[in-house]
């Protein structure tokens, strides 16, 4: 498979292509702790998955006013609506972290090749190291996504089904 | 009362002179005591020295003081040859190691792409990462091969071949304020997260994609 011609992606812009053989299996958190230790800028933003709704320019706009409002320790994600508060949050929602902020996303959920789950985890891993400290901003327009695995059937798997995490 | 009153006269030129012919042993203490006795203070010393010979000729009948002198010279030379090999050896490494380790921190300085995960306000980082390259060279690794799956296999969990992860610097223009996106995506989307990596206003667009 070859990177996309140079010409493809406008000049001010850097981009980290990683394509991977599927024998390697689905690891999306993994990957975003990677691409997040090879970013330049001091704010990263994490997608893990890309959301149609969600156009570049309104949400880069939702994030950088967050940089200016709230410090660095303090990850913001973003949720469809302003009664989401706390986790859990809507699937796939994009957070923004501090490049060098101690906390990485966890990677224990990835056995499941379930992307949804692997980053409910990772928002959960947030949410629990900040002691609830994530700022959630609420995005204008709602985006509609299905996460692919529920919550019910990943306890079910680890044998866990009364255990509320 | 003769000791203490020579010690009392004498006791700098008694250190000197252990100083500078400082190979006696300790068996030969009575000639070190005669010879000091005949150079400076000779009349004082002189009752203590034969004492103390003649209290050793009693002890070891049989050693002689030539031959002692001998024994002693021998080991000198030898001695001097191993200390004088043992100095070339650290003058030589305290000069090379420096210099290798200095060489491959120009090298990275000069080539500062060979190592993505470096910051470039840590100038030791380099220092230190310059002197692992040598260590690995001197290992039998080759460090443009080697370096960089030794690093992943730090930070990831992933077995990552050099093959599979390679990264693409397409631009290096950004602005540390801007923000970076990281995309995870299939490759079914990826006609789709490609405009929408364009689409990103950002300095910095990172995208994921699997190959299926």
């Amino acid at each position: 498979m070859e990177a996309p011609l140079n010409n493809t992606l406008p000049k001010p812009r850097i981009s980290y292509l990683v394509y991977l053989k599927s024998s390697t299996g689905e690891h999306p958190n993994a990957y975003l702790n990677l691409a997040r230790l090879v970013s330049q800028t001091h704010h990263v933003i994490l997608f893990p998955k890309l959301l149609p709704d969600l156009r570049p320019a309104i949400t880069f706009s939702h994030f950088h006013n967050a940089t200016h409002l709230h410090s660095r320790n303090t990850p913001v994600v973003l949720t469809t609506n302003r009664k989401i508060s706390g986790f859990p949050f809507s699937p796939f929602s994009p957070l923004m972290v501090h490049r060098d902020d101690p906390t990485w996303c966890d990677e224990r959920f990835d056995f499941l090749d379930s992307p949804s789950v692997a980053w409910e985890e990772c928002l959960w891993q947030f949410w629990i190291t900040k002691h609830g400290g994530l700022q959630p901003i609420a995005s204008k327009g709602p985006w509609k996504v299905v996460a692919d695995v529920n919550r019910t059937t990943v306890r079910r798997a680890l044998g866990c089904q009364n255990i509320p995490f | 009362m003769v000791s203490s009153g020579s010690l009392d006269d004498s006791p700098p030129l008694t250190l000197s002179a252990l100083s500078t012919s400082g190979s006696f042993s300790l068996s030969s203490s009575g000639s070190l005591q005669t010879r000091l006795s005949s150079f400076n203070s000779e009349q004082r010393l002189r009752s203590l020295p034969s004492v103390t010979d003649d209290l050793e000729k009693q002890a070891n009948p049989n050693t002689d003081d030539e031959v002692d002198g001998d024994d002693d010279n021998r080991q000198i030379v030898v001695e001097n040859r191993f200390w004088w090999l043992v100095r070339a050896f650290v003058w030589f490494s305290a000069l090379f190691f420096p210099i290798s380790a200095l060489g491959d921190y120009g090298f990275l300085l000069r080539h500062p792409s060979v190592d993505p995960f470096s910051g470039d306000n840590e100038p030791g980082l380099h220092l230190v990462r310059g002197i692992e390259f040598q260590l690995m060279g001197w290992l039998g690794y080759s460090p443009s091969l080697w370096e960089n799956e030794r690093l992943l296999s730090k930070i990831t969990t992933l077995d990552l071949q050099p093959s599979r992860f390679r990264y693409s610097i397409f631009d290096g223009f950004y602005n540390s304020h801007d923000l970076t996106a990281c995309v995870w995506s299939n490759l079914a989307d990826s006609n789709s997260s490609l405009e929408w990596v364009q689409e990103w206003p950002g300095g910095l667009g990172a995208k994921r994609s699997q190959l299926i």
